[in-house]
């Protein structure tokens, strides 16, 4: 092939931008250590970190909103913890007041110290977190119970995704665990039995009421039990989200990122490449016949 | 004695040949860098022979029969297509790559989506905590900055293609007018003697430019004259006839070139359909490769906007009061993008934000609706991240199958180019040889001239 002058000086131009082209994409990728920053970079790529964004973002927003869920669920369960242990100590007044060797003044002021205990029972309950009363289902604002363990809230529950798709509810019924809606045992009610028979000195209807507070023990340990559950069932889902948006991070990594060892060898490579074409480029302009004649 | 006469006649004849070939080497060397110079050739031959009776033909000696451009026909056929191609490739890419509204970094309209869905998500645990319900309608907002930044990346491209075009106008008009008025100036030299190989080399620059920029084919006609034409066969060039180069606005609202009858009738409006080169890839990034975005965008924005707000509708706010729209997205998909943002009642308000199914300020029975439009499916048959990825890959590959063409087509035309400068380039080296062998043979020629002087004088000197 006959070669023109412009043809040595075009190609020698070409050579090196290319070379000089090659060794900045090698430069850019060997710092920035990201293979993909733009949809032409790898269209598959770029839209697969598009799908890691909608999956991570929804495992994140799980993993956010779960903790609150969580928060509230302990704070339940804890309040309901000591919720029970003032009804065990109701209970064994009850067991004790009903004895015949107790007397009047007992009964009266084993009253009083029921119906203070109805109050610190109550208090356990209007359990709150930022203002917010966990127990009296949707109408938040306002105590779950009255002072005489009236229940003030709804039949509202919360409900919250805790997979993809997935909606559970993440919060107890007040009125039904406490108040007995639906078939079970008004627990304050059961507690003001005990103290309105203390307080009328009436034994055969003090110990009328232990089954009924008997039967409180047993609804408050299940309804501590259901909070349980699901402060299990979300911690779990917390979790799972946790290990989604983990491994969404990695996969998008993998996608995103360059291989950092591949990307030393190429910009190497790349600089090798450039000082080669720099050298052939200078060497091929020498050779000219103006030197000889 | 009259043989001798011929002999230095001959060798004169000689000299005025070496000389030419000399000049001609020398022309070349001068124009080595020269854009679109071909370079020529002396071509000698010998003079025709004498027939002597009985013995054979005599020579007489060399003449310049012409001087000529070194070039190869099919080439030269070849390479404006080449031009155009690359041409088109590399002004679609150039305008595709500046796009960044489907970067995985910058706007990032899907982790604006996805923060968006977060914060409503955050919602679920405390609906009616005002800082919540504040950070969903930043988040909501910033979504609707986002696409708003994408459009108008889209939009700006576009508009600076417009740009392009009105500034490629004058320009291309100067063009066809060179070409047009150096086919008249060839048409004149080529009466008066041979080829113009300058001129015809000053038309072929205009030549190529016009293959570049327009897609522009060339047709030979007689006396060396060519008339250009469009693609779409609007003709730019007919003889020293040049067409009127311009843009206007389509009833469309498109900046399109309108050319003008080279015969003097009204200018015709024409695009990417008639138009090839680097205008040709100009319309075809701005009217389909950027306008497919800008659609699939406006679409997506208005779909999902839509499905939002149905969702928001039914939703009860804390005074209680419901039916209203989150997004402001307008009432057709056309645009919508660049609209896209949160109404004003809600930025002002966030407790507007319509969240309860009940009324009651701690339910959130309508945020699930309005998380569920993360799952909806779109107009395009998918959910909005999906919807997302696939206009980002659609885009990518748009953009990506635009370098790769670039590439490969500025690496063809290279090629050809490369070809072409093998055959019609100018290598000094080789005008150096030239001179040499242009030099001795003119210096024997003065010798053959100076030899038959002294042949004569030698005759001369037989009378004395």
């Amino acid at each position: 092939m006959r070669v023109s002058e412009r043809s040595i000086y075009d190609g020698g131009k070409a050579r090196l931008e290319n070379r000089r082209a090659d060794l900045a994409v090698a430069t850019e990728q060997a710092s920035s250590g990201v293979r993909v920053a733009r949809a032409s970079d790898d269209p598959r790529a770029a839209a697969l970190l598009v799908r890691h964004e909608g999956v991570r973002a929804r495992a994140d927003a799980i993993t956010e909103a779960t903790a609150t869920a969580i928060d509230d669920l302990s704070a339940v369960d804890s309040a309901l913890g000591e919720a029970g242990n003032i009804l065990e100590e109701i209970t064994s007044l009850a067991i004790q007041m009903g004895n015949g060797i107790y007397g009047e003044t007992e009964r009266k002021n084993a009253a009083t110290t029921t119906d203070q205990l109805l109050k610190a029972f109550v208090g356990a309950l209007n359990v709150e977190s930022d203002g917010r009363y966990l127990l009296a289902g949707t109408n938040e604002r306002a105590p779950a119970f009255n002072s005489n363990g009236t229940y003030a809230g709804d039949d509202g529950v919360r409900r919250m995704e805790l997979a993809p798709g997935v909606v559970e509810q993440v919060s107890v019924r007040g009125d039904v665990g406490i108040g007995g809606v639906g078939g079970g045992v008004d627990i304050p009610g059961a507690m003001i039995a005990l103290r309105d028979a203390l307080a009328l000195n009436d034994a055969d209807a003090v110990r009328a009421s232990l089954d009924g507070l008997n039967k409180s023990i047993a609804q408050l340990s299940s309804f501590r039990t259901e909070v349980g559950t699901r402060l299990q069932a979300t911690q779990g889902a917390r979790s799972i989200a946790r290990s989604v948006v983990d491994s969404t991070d990695l996969a998008s990594a993998r996608t995103r990122d360059i291989d950092i060892a591949a990307a030393a060898t190429n910009l190497a490579f790349a600089e090798r490449a450039f000082e080669a074409a720099t050298m052939a480029t200078a060497r091929s302009f020498k050779p000219t016949l103006l030197n000889e004649l | 004695m009259g043989d001798l006469f011929a002999l230095m006649h001959n060798g004169s004849r000689a000299l005025t040949a070496h000389r030419a070939a000399m000049a001609t080497a020398s022309h070349n060397i001068e124009n080595v860098n020269t854009p679109g110079f071909t370079r020529q050739r002396a071509n000698l031959a010998a003079t025709p022979s004498i027939a002597m009776a009985g013995i054979g033909m005599l020579g007489t000696g060399v003449t310049l029969a012409s001087i000529t451009q070194a070039k190869d026909r099919f080439l030269e056929a070849r390479l404006p297509s080449m031009r155009a191609t690359a041409g088109a490739a590399e002004t679609r890419a150039a305008t595709l790559d500046a796009i960044t509204a489907f970067d995985s970094s910058g706007i990032n309209v899907a982790g604006r989506l996805g923060d968006f869905f977060s914060s409503l998500s955050a919602l679920q645990a405390r609906p009616a905590d005002m800082g919540s319900r504040q950070a969903a309608i930043a988040s909501a907002a910033d979504f609707g900055r986002a696409v708003n930044a994408a459009a108008a990346d889209i939009h700006s491209a576009r508009a600076a293609v417009d740009t392009d075009l009105r500034a490629r106008a004058p320009e291309l008009q100067q063009l066809v007018s060179t070409v047009a008025s150096l086919n008249k100036e060839i048409a004149i030299a080529a009466a008066s003697g041979g080829p113009p190989n300058d001129l015809l080399d000053q038309r072929q620059v205009a030549l190529d430019a016009l293959s570049s920029q327009l897609g522009a084919t060339v047709t030979p006609g007689a006396g060396h004259a060519v008339t250009v034409t469009l693609p779409g066969g609007n003709a730019l060039v007919v003889g020293d006839h040049a067409a009127k180069i311009g843009t206007a606005t389509a009833p469309d609202g498109r900046l399109l070139l309108s050319i003008g009858g080279t015969d003097g009738s009204p200018a015709k409006l024409v695009d990417g359909k008639q138009v090839g080169g680097a205008v040709g890839g100009l319309f075809q990034a701005r009217d389909v490769d950027l306008k497919d975005a800008a659609d699939q965008l406006d679409t997506f924005t208005f779909d999902f906007a839509s499905t939002v707000n149905a969702a928001h509708q039914s939703g009860i706010a804390l005074d209680g009061s419901s039916g209203r729209d989150l997004f402001f997205v307008g009432a057709s998909s056309s645009g919508a993008a660049r609209r896209l943002a949160v109404t004003d009642a809600l930025k002002a308000d966030a407790s507007l934000l319509g969240l309860s199914a009940t009324g009651a300020s701690g339910d959130a029975g309508a945020l699930a609706t309005l998380l569920a439009a993360r799952d909806t499916a779109l107009s395009t048959g998918s959910d909005v991240f999906s919807t997302l990825a696939t206009m980002t890959s659609s885009f990518g590959e748009k953009a990506r199958s635009a370098s790769l063409d670039q590439a490969s087509s500025t690496s063809l035309l290279a090629h050809g180019v490369a070809l072409r400068e093998s055959v019609s380039g100018v290598s000094v080296d080789e005008e150096l040889v030239n001179i040499q062998a242009a030099e001795r043979a003119f210096q024997a020629a003065s010798k053959v001239i100076g030899t038959a002087d002294s042949m004569l004088q030698t005759i001369l000197d037989l009378k004395k």
